[in-house]
């Protein structure tokens, strides 16, 4: 075990192989998505992390350079989704990836990097946008069409977490510009050579959504910077404040219960052919926390906003361990999306998973008390007035972390 | 709560579509091929939405028939009312056989004076996840609207936009005030060439798509699969 620990809660086919994919469709490097890990982006981070806290920094950084890496496991669930999770001491992650099709999955697999010495990582998600990116752009090694949104999630995937490694070891600010341009650059290499044969505004080259959280635990505090382009999401989960969102969708509708009535258009995304803008929003978390990243086939098929965090609690309050608990929420979401589904956890400051569920046994109790009656009515309109009412009540502290309608303008 | 399957949202799609078909001579062979589909139009479209993950609440189709007014007022425009399907796909296909391909005039047509009357649809308001598609097939450039010649027509629709800026106003954008329809809901499709004024709109109007076509090839070479792929696809 290396004095450095990283770790990737990755096994996708790497965004390096669907760019090849994409740029040569028959190329030897084209993968499917049930290809192994590259196992150089994978790291290790049994470790603990408190034993670093007084390292020399520089001395760590070198040997985050050449440090090993192991793969996080991924295990297949019933359904065709696919989970991983990881205990360390002191933070624990677990990730989520479903497809509504098999085979055709749209959203890249979650990232997940932490680096022990530092207590720094990314946490994050990447949802092809497939209205807009429905173009075939590429064809596996083993035949099977890639749209332009599979290329684009996956491309974005793979800049975001270069992106991060890369300042990580150079010790470099962590520079949203850096980062959009680092996009940009990566998604224009990748376009495809044969435009589109549709034209017009909707259409995007490579698009992409993310919703990622960078973050440090330093004194137990976690220091966040959430970087979103589209409508995925990233949360903060705390016993007291519930789940709280850190970023605010690129769509001209702001009201999430409106937006998941309308399912509006976005009005910013990542791609290869147009400008395009990361948006970012610090925020300091004080005590035990769960940092979570999600595509909107986790959060946009419920009937209002709090559904999701009953979700997310009753099955972390149903679960043996934080395998389970990945199972059991990807079987959850898989029971009533209407899409490809991707989320990512951090949660950091909890001793286990017996501690999370004790700490939030409250909070799930009482969002079942004030939002679970009417979900059931049979009333078409009964049920709008339910929803309506429980918004309005979950609504301020949904919203408490949010960046204001201002700061993205 | 136990299962997912116990809250699966009841978040459907209330689709609208109004098809702008250019009926005048050369598109002959796009119109058989909407009529040959009339009947089984809903079941393919619920058919790839269903792949697509959207489930249906609510389909209405709308027809708008289109010449050229100043070639022949009396049937420059043949419009239906909304058909709700399945229920009403009979009467629909019964519409839809009606519309002859024949006529034209000049080159041009009144796509515009279409494209106005299906913005300006008693679109659905009430249910979720509503989505108002325009889907327009034509051939040929269209005369810029309120042209004198076509105003001239005793069937023309005085309501309509005056000017290409009125009508992009109806259209709007987003957070628009002077737009008529929903922001979130509409979509604009186009089954036209890369001629004005449909390679305007393509460039700036918001949700928009063009699938570019041979000007008076009459769409021969866009199947019905493509259109309703591309439909779904705008959702």
């Amino acid at each position: 075990m290396s004095d450095a620990a990283a770790e990737n809660a990755d096994r996708a086919p790497d965004a390096e192989n669907a760019l090849d994919a994409h740029t040569a469709p028959d190329a030897k490097n084209a993968r499917d998505t049930d290809t192994t890990p590259d196992a150089k982006n994978v790291q290790d981070a049994d470790k603990d992390p408190d034993a670093d806290k007084d390292a020399d920094k520089d001395r760590d950084m070198d040997v985050a350079r050449d440090a090993p890496r192991a793969e996080v496991p991924r295990t297949a669930v019933p359904g065709g989704a696919v989970v991983w999770h990881h205990m360390g001491r002191g933070w624990m992650a677990l990730g989520m990836w479903s497809e509504r099709r098999v085979g055709l999955g749209e959203d890249a697999e979650p990232l997940l990097v932490h680096h022990g010495p530092t207590r720094e990582g990314v946490v994050g998600v990447f949802d092809g946008a497939g209205g807009a990116g429905a173009s075939i752009v590429a064809v596996s090694r083993t035949g099977v069409p890639r749209t332009g949104a599979w290329v684009g999630s996956r491309t974005a995937r793979r800049c975001v977490e270069g992106w991060f490694l890369e300042r990580l070891e150079d010790r470099k600010p962590f520079e949203v510009e850096s980062l959009r341009s680092s996009l940009a650059a990566e998604l224009a290499r990748a376009r495809p050579r044969v435009p589109s044969r549709i034209l017009g505004s909707m259409r995007r080259m490579l698009p992409s959504t993310m919703a990622a959280v960078r973050y440090r635990v330093e004194d137990g505090r976690v220091e966040c910077e959430a970087l979103w382009a589209g409508d995925s999401r990233a949360y903060a989960l705390t016993p007291g404040g519930g789940l709280q969102a850190l970023t605010r969708d690129h769509t001209v509708e702001t009201d999430a219960l409106e937006q998941l009535v309308q399912d509006p258009p976005l009005t910013n995304m990542l791609c290869a052919d147009r400008d395009f803008t990361v948006e970012s929003h610090a925020v300091s978390l004080d005590g035990p926390c769960v940092l979570v990243c999600a595509t909107d086939g986790c959060f946009g098929y419920v009937d209002t906003p709090s559904d999701f965090e009953r979700h997310l609690l009753g099955t972390l309050m149903e679960s043996e361990d934080e395998g389970d608990w990945a199972a059991r929420l990807a079987a959850r979401v898989s029971g009533y999306t209407g899409d490809d589904a991707s989320l990512c956890l951090a949660a950091f400051g909890f001793s286990g998973l017996g501690e999370l569920r004790e700490r939030f046994g409250d909070r799930l109790r009482e969002l079942e008390g004030r939002y679970a009656a009417g979900a059931e009515d049979d009333d078409p309109a009964a049920r709008r007035r339910w929803r309506e009412r429980a918004w309005r009540d979950y609504r301020e502290g949904y919203e408490l972390l949010m960046p204001s309608l201002e700061e993205g303008r | 709560m136990t299962t997912g399957q116990q809250h699966t949202g009841n978040l459907r799609y209330a689709v609208d579509i109004v098809l702008c078909i250019d009926v005048t001579e050369s598109m002959s062979p796009v119109l058989d091929t909407v009529k040959e589909s009339a009947l089984s139009f809903h079941e393919r479209l619920e058919a790839v939405m269903t792949r697509a993950g959207k489930a249906i609440s609510q389909l209405r189709l709308k027809v708008i028939g289109f010449r050229d007014f100043a070639d022949r007022a009396e049937d420059a425009i043949e419009e239906s009312d909304f058909f709700l399907f399945p229920g009403q796909a009979g009467e629909f296909e019964r519409f839809m056989r009606r519309l002859e391909a024949t006529g034209g005039g000049d080159f041009p047509e009144s796509g515009l004076e279409a494209l106005a009357l299906a913005i300006n649809a008693p679109w659905e308001k009430g249910l979720d996840r509503r989505r108002h598609v325009i889907v327009l097939f034509t051939d040929a450039p269209a005369h810029p609207i309120g042209m004198p010649e076509a105003m001239a027509a005793h069937t023309y629709p005085m309501h309509l936009p005056r000017t290409m800026d009125e009508l992009f106003e109806e259209w709007g954008y987003a957070s628009s005030a002077t737009a008529v329809m929903e922001h979130s809901a509409k979509r604009l499709v186009l089954f036209a060439p890369d001629v004005e004024p449909w390679t305007s709109i393509t460039d700036e109007w918001s949700l928009t798509m063009q699938f570019p076509s041979k000007a008076g090839e009459g769409l021969q070479d866009v199947e019905m699969d493509e259109i309703i792929n591309t439909i779904v696809h705008s959702l």
